[in-house]
């Protein structure tokens, strides 16, 4: 208890020094840490309370065939999320329900059933696109990652994140460009267990909606199958005070 | 060009051709460390062939099918060291970029049934692999209880574990196989490995044919040189005629090597076969040379006179050589005719430095007194030996020539029986790692050859994935195909996992819903196309045997071509016409009976289809229901309900036990009178009696607990109709079970995994659409009208259709190479001697010795394969060689006016000492190939060698026999010809006394 009382007295201080020094010289992000930074990008993302999404999805597999798909997702906090498929017709209606702890739920409305969901291993890939269930977590990074600032350039911080020990992950390692600005991350290098260049997330399309950054457009490319997903925010509502109902069972099948 | 003037050229440019022949040598000898050996049997056919087209299409689609498996074995193979080892050994495999796909215990799909709702992921996680022991356990037990793993992944007594790799078609097969055994060797443990599968059994090929070459050429060299010197009795005679192949050996690999062409297995045995065969000509000259010279002066001008006497003969008997190695130029498959090339060619280089480079060579060298003595006395042993060979014939010419006929009839009947064998595995020993890790897999997993259907169509349509259930049931029911896989297989699983049914919805959206869980896995490369207009459904062929392999390819034909519904009518079967109605379920009886036959045939029990009594049931119930709920079915169906409506997730919450207990009455009331029962299930009006359940509940539920959300009533409706729906189906099909179990095998009334089959053959009665094939549809419907179709097509492909297309390859090789060479050599014969009979009659023994050859093959059940085809030809090549030399001697024996016998004993005595000696030694070298370590090289030897034997013996008895009794012309004139019968008698005596005289 004392440690963290130190700790945290400790980092206050640092952080009122580096806010000083920073007033002072009046080059603010020179001096920021890897932690820093990153925390600050875990801001940037995840600052609505609530999200009102319509997405497309775009899936492109290697000869550049595209396939599209919309759908509609509702997230509250960072744990909860109603995500219902609009499109393709025969997949009309398809829901899923995240809530806390990993509980899941589908709702498939051909057989006007909902069960229950798991899926303990989380490098499967979501419905066909290029991201994993892990990489649709919405868990802060500087959570799971320790940052090491590689370097900066012009506009950027250049971040490598190594997994915290005791995280269980499907990447060796993340390299991470962070806009100078915004703090909003535009580029994320995936790499495999085997510390191979595996998959590229790329964030275009940057916004302000509501007084939140938001990236209107994600592209992440699988570079083994060479298949790309890009993912198009149609539409955005930012904090509209979303009611808990409708993240239960029930609302599955509305 | 005039003999003489080649040797006169010769020997002016003797130290010339020395010079040149050294050089080439050198440089070619250079080029032979970059020499490859191709053991791909793929590339062996020809490319352009829609088999192989399809094949490498299906390869670039799906992951080459060539699979290369490791298999570890162990006392049991869940725990811990051994599923952390074949991850450890998958994930290395993974980051392969040749492989394709991947697929073991530790990572492969998993869908999963839980007590709470569905799992789906990985069978095992990767990054936690259980140590617990109880965990170990409740693994091992699911795993064997699930098809997907059982006997494809894991053995049935759960010792042996399989990881299995695809390749990228393009891939370097053998050099990717080859790091695959070192990451398999650097995770050695306690387990006993196998490997198996094409790219394995390549890698051990190779080397087999590397470390066979490394043996056999010496092995064959030492033996010419014991010949050599058990003949010439001096240094040269062994070094210089070896010199002569050697070269001429170096010149054609070294050329193979420039040319960036490959050894295969056939052009393995080329080196052994050009040392045997190629020597002749360097001992032909040799012994000329120690016949006409003795004495150093003059020297020069007796080479010359010796290289013109003995050049022609030379020439001629390697022009015969080389048309028996060119006709396999009429060949498809590829190493069949870069064998026949380039042997061809060695012959050649042989035979031209014999006729250049040797005699250069002794022009430089002094000359020697040979001894004679030893000689002599053999030659007296040898020359009684003949002259009764000789007297033998001639008093039994026609017993010989009838003899002969009746081999050649017992041998066109043995032919009929000749085995063929291309299977690769075959090229192995038995008792070869490879030929046990395949005998295992074989055994305990079902086999490592895959073969696959290439199914197009629709594959989101229910009616294409029904037809490949149907077909893959099909397959399973077939003796040695095991395992078959498709993604309606996964539909079907999911399925179950959602619905309790392992069968293929009834709807696209059904499908589609399924579909969307698997998305994106890693599985689906290997199983669709991304456009899922494409899927393959592989399964494993359990036989190595190829007359099986050939069996289960044409009876896959069969059903793809006669029984596979590729165009069918999709009917709502309540709103058929009602004199259709019977048609359409007497068609879906007989498509439930062909699949529960199918499964019955599976376990490897017999029933009939045709016990009228089963039929009608099944007709029954296959018929559209429109029977009501049976009190029993309507008390269910109430707990049910009421469960439902208690249920926290209820659309609306009903908590008053009065109210649902109104509920639960009205809705059994309801169904009772059959009213809304018969809209719920198969009803004419599809609207499923939603309507009536909301009336229901508007009725009974106070209006309160819905005001907020009217829609409510409508959801929960749904919801009851559906718990309604299921119950029923449920009861439907147990019944019918029930129905259906005093007709099956004993043995099956208590499987329960049989059941469980059962129930999802049925289940189909339950269907609210059904297909029918079009052809049917328009019989009996008299509609002609386009309707919602089902199409698809079924192609087969996968390594046993290349079998058979290697198979038939061989079949037409052996006829035409044969042919082709036995006529060649019969013009060219037929040319030489001026007679189209002579022809005849000096073909004749070489026939019959291809003939002998075949019988044995048939009788001892040696196959044909891709280097035992090779014989034929090869032997009309070199067994004519002593056809010639005798009938060329006997002709000239004959011509000096020798008597028959005289002249046929002067033969014997010479020319017949000589074929003797050439044969057998051409035998004993072809026999050091019986020390190598393929099957089919070694066939190739002892064969080879045999026909030498019987060639040589033939040409010894046959055809003199033959002469004697025809009388030929071509000879000169036979004494006997105008004497007749009674100086037959007398000519006779007159050989006896001539014999005697001896």
């Amino acid at each position: 208890m004392q440690k963290i009382t130190l700790t945290t007295i400790l980092f206050f201080l640092v952080a009122f020094l580096f806010i000083c020094q920073s007033g002072e010289l009046n080059a603010e992000e020179s001096t920021l840490t890897a932690s820093q930074i990153l925390e600050k990008c875990d801001d940037v993302i995840n600052a609505p309370t609530d999200q009102d999404l319509r997405i497309k999805l775009i899936l492109i597999d290697k000869k550049g065939k595209e396939k599209m798909r919309e759908m509609s997702m509702l997230q509250k906090g960072n744990d909860k999320r109603m995500v219902k498929f609009l499109s393709p017709a025969d997949q009309r209606g398809i829901a899923f329900l995240s809530l806390p702890d990993d509980i899941m739920y589908l709702y498939l409305p051909a057989f006007k059933k909902v069960r229950r969901i798991a899926t303990h291993v989380k490098n499967t890939k979501f419905a066909g696109t290029d991201f994993t269930y892990e990489d649709m977590e919405a868990i802060r990074y500087s959570i799971k990652y320790v940052p090491e600032l590689l370097k900066k350039e012009e506009n950027h911080y250049v971040l490598q994140l190594k997994p915290r020990e005791g995280v269980k992950t499907d990447y060796s390692k993340l390299v991470m460009w962070v806009r100078m600005d915004n703090f909003y991350p535009i580029k994320i290098e995936h790499y495999d267990k085997g510390d191979k260049l595996y998959k590229i997330m790329i964030s275009k399309k940057i916004e302000k909606v509501n007084g939140y950054w938001v990236s209107k457009q994600y592209e992440m490319e699988d570079l083994k199958t060479e298949h790309k997903t890009r993912m198009m925010i149609v539409d955005v509502k930012f904090d509209s005070g979303l009611s808990d109902d409708k993240f239960t069972k029930r609302y599955l099948s509305r | 060009m005039n003999m003489n003037k080649f040797s006169e050229l010769v020997i002016k440019y003797r130290k010339l051709i020395i010079f040149v022949t050294i050089v080439i040598t050198l440089i070619l000898g250079f080029f032979l460390k970059d020499i490859t050996i191709n053991s791909d049997i793929l590339s062996y056919l020809p490319q352009d062939d829609p088999k192989v087209v399809l094949f490498n299409e299906v390869g670039n689609k799906f992951g080459s099918s060539s699979l290369a498996m490791v298999a570890l074995e162990c006392e049991d193979a869940f725990n811990h060291a051994t599923l952390t080892r074949v991850d450890e050994i998958t994930q290395q495999f993974k980051e392969m970029d040749e492989i394709f796909h991947v697929m073991s215990l530790t990572d492969i799909i998993d869908i999963k049934k839980t007590d709470w709702g569905l799992e789906i992921g990985k069978f095992i996680d990767e990054d936690n692999i259980p140590r617990d022991s109880e965990e170990l356990l409740k693994l091992r037990k699911y795993a064997l209880s699930k098809d997907m793993y059982r006997g494809n992944l894991i053995s049935d007594d759960g010792k042996i574990t399989l990881i299995i790799a695809r390749l990228k078609e393009d891939a370097d097969k053998l050099a990717i196989g080859r790091r695959m055994r070192e990451v398999v060797e650097g995770n050695r443990g306690n387990e006993k490995i196998f490997y198996g599968g094409i790219p394995f059994q390549m890698i051990f090929l190779t080397d087999l044919v590397q470390s066979d070459l490394i043996m056999l050429i010496p092995l064959v060299i030492l033996l010419v040189m014991g010949i050599l010197f058990m003949s010439f009795r001096s240094l040269r005679g062994v070094f210089l005629p070896l010199s002569c192949v050697l070269i001429s050996t170096i010149w054609v690999l070294g050329f193979i090597s420039l040319l960036k062409i490959p050894l295969t297995i056939a052009s393995d045995a080329m080196p052994v076969l050009l040392v045997a065969v190629g020597s002749a000509y360097g001992i032909h000259m040799l012994s000329k040379y120690n016949e006409n010279i003795h004495k150093e002066e003059g020297k020069i001008q007796d080479i010359k006179d010796a290289l013109s006497e003995v050049g022609f003969p030379i020439l001629l008997a390697g022009l015969t050589t080389l048309i028996g190695f060119l006709a396999f130029l009429s060949s498809n498959l590829s190493l069949i005719r870069e064998f026949g090339v380039f042997t061809a060619m060695g012959v050649a280089f042989a035979m031209i430095i014999s006729v250049t480079f040797l005699p250069a060579v002794l022009s430089f060298m002094k000359v020697k007194r040979t001894k004679r003595s030893t000689k002599e006395k053999e030659n007296e042993w040898s020359t009684r030996m003949m002259n009764k060979l000789g007297g033998f014939v001639l008093r039994n010419a026609k017993l010989i020539v009838a003899f002969c006929i009746v081999v050649i009839l017992f041998s066109l009947f043995m032919i009929t029986r000749l085995s063929r064998e291309v299977n690769m595995i075959d090229y192995f020993k038995k008792n070869s790692e490879i030929r046990q890790a395949e005998e295992m897999m074989e055994k305990r997993l079902g086999g490592s050859i895959p073969v696959q259907i290439v199914i197009k169509g629709d594959l989101k349509d229910p009616f294409v994935l029904k037809e490949m259930i149907r077909f893959e049931k099909f397959l399973e029911a077939q003796p040695s195909i095991h395992n078959p896989q498709s993604i309606a297989d996964l539909i079907c699983e999911m399925n179950w996992v959602v619905n309790g049914h392992h069968t293929i919805p009834e709807t696209r959206q059904g499908v589609a819903n399924l579909w969307f869980f698997i998305e994106g896995n890693e599985i689906l490369n290997q199983l669709i196309t991304d456009d899922a207009m494409e899927a393959l459904i592989q399964a494993k062929i359990g036989t190595v045997n190829t007359k099986q392999v050939i069996a289960l390819v044409n009876q896959v034909e069969g059903y793809i071509n006669e029984e596979l519904r590729t165009d069918l009518v999709k009917l709502r079967i309540s709103l058929v016409s009602s004199d259709f109605e019977a048609e359409l379920a007497k068609e879906r009886m007989e498509q439930i009976l062909s699949k529960i036959d199918w499964d019955i045939r599976k376990r490897g029990l017999v029933w009939t289809t045709h016990n009228s009594e089963l039929r009608e049931i099944l007709f029954t119930a296959a018929n559209p229901n429109r029977g009501g709920f049976e009190d029993d079915l309507i008390d269910a169906l109430r707990m049910k309900v009421s469960d439902y409506l208690r249920a926290e997730s209820a659309d609306i919450q009903v908590e008053s036990e009065k109210v649902i207990a109104a509920i639960i009455a009205d809705i059994g009331d309801s169904l009772r009178l059959s009213k809304s029962g018969e809209r719920i299930v198969g009803a004419k009006t599809p609207e499923w009696g939603e309507e009536d359940i909301v009336d229901i509940l508007k009725k009974n539920v106070p209006q309160p607990l819905y005001t907020e959300d009217p829609e409510a009533l409508d959801y929960a409706a749904e919801t009851i109709v559906t718990i309604i729906k299921d119950e029923k189906n449920w009861t439907r099909v147990k019944r019918l079970i029930q129905d259906i179990k005093p007709f099956l095998p004993e043995s099956l009334v208590n499987d329960e995994k049989f059941l469980s089959d059962l129930r999802d053959d049925v289940w189909e009665i339950n269907e609210e659409w059904a297909a029918i094939s079009h052809a049917k549809y328009t019989i009996f419907s008299g509609n002609t009208k386009s309707q919602s179709r089902a199409k698809l097509s079924a192609l087969q492909t996968g390594m046993p259709i290349i079998y058979n297309d290697l198979d038939r390859q061989i079949m037409k090789s052996q006829a035409f190479s044969l042919s082709i060479a036995i006529l060649l050599v019969f013009l060219l014969l037929a040319y030489r001697l001026k007679s189209i009979i002579g022809g005849f009659i000096s073909t004749t023994p070489i026939i019959l010795t291809i003939l002998i050859n075949f019988t044995i093959m048939a009788i001892f059940g040696i196959p044909l394969d891709v280097v035992t085809v090779l014989i034929g030809s090869v032997a009309v090549g070199i067994g004519i060689d002593y056809t010639i030399h005798f009938i060329i001697r006997f002709k000239v024996e004959h011509a000096q006016g020798k008597t028959e016998l005289e002249a046929l004993s002067k033969t014997l005595e010479t020319t017949g000492k000589a074929i003797i000696i050439n044969a057998l030694s051409v035998m004993m070298g072809f026999l050091v190939l019986v020390l190598g370590h393929i099957v089919p090289m070694q066939r190739f030897g002892y064969l080879i060698a045999l026909t030498m034997i019987i060639s040589a013996t033939a040409s010894l008895t046959v055809l003199p026999a033959l002469l004697l009794v025809t009388r030929a012309g071509f000879i000169g004139r036979l004494g006997l010809l105008t004497t007749g019968l009674v100086s037959k008698v007398a000519y006779k005596i007159n050989a006896k006394n001539n014999y005697r005289k001896k």
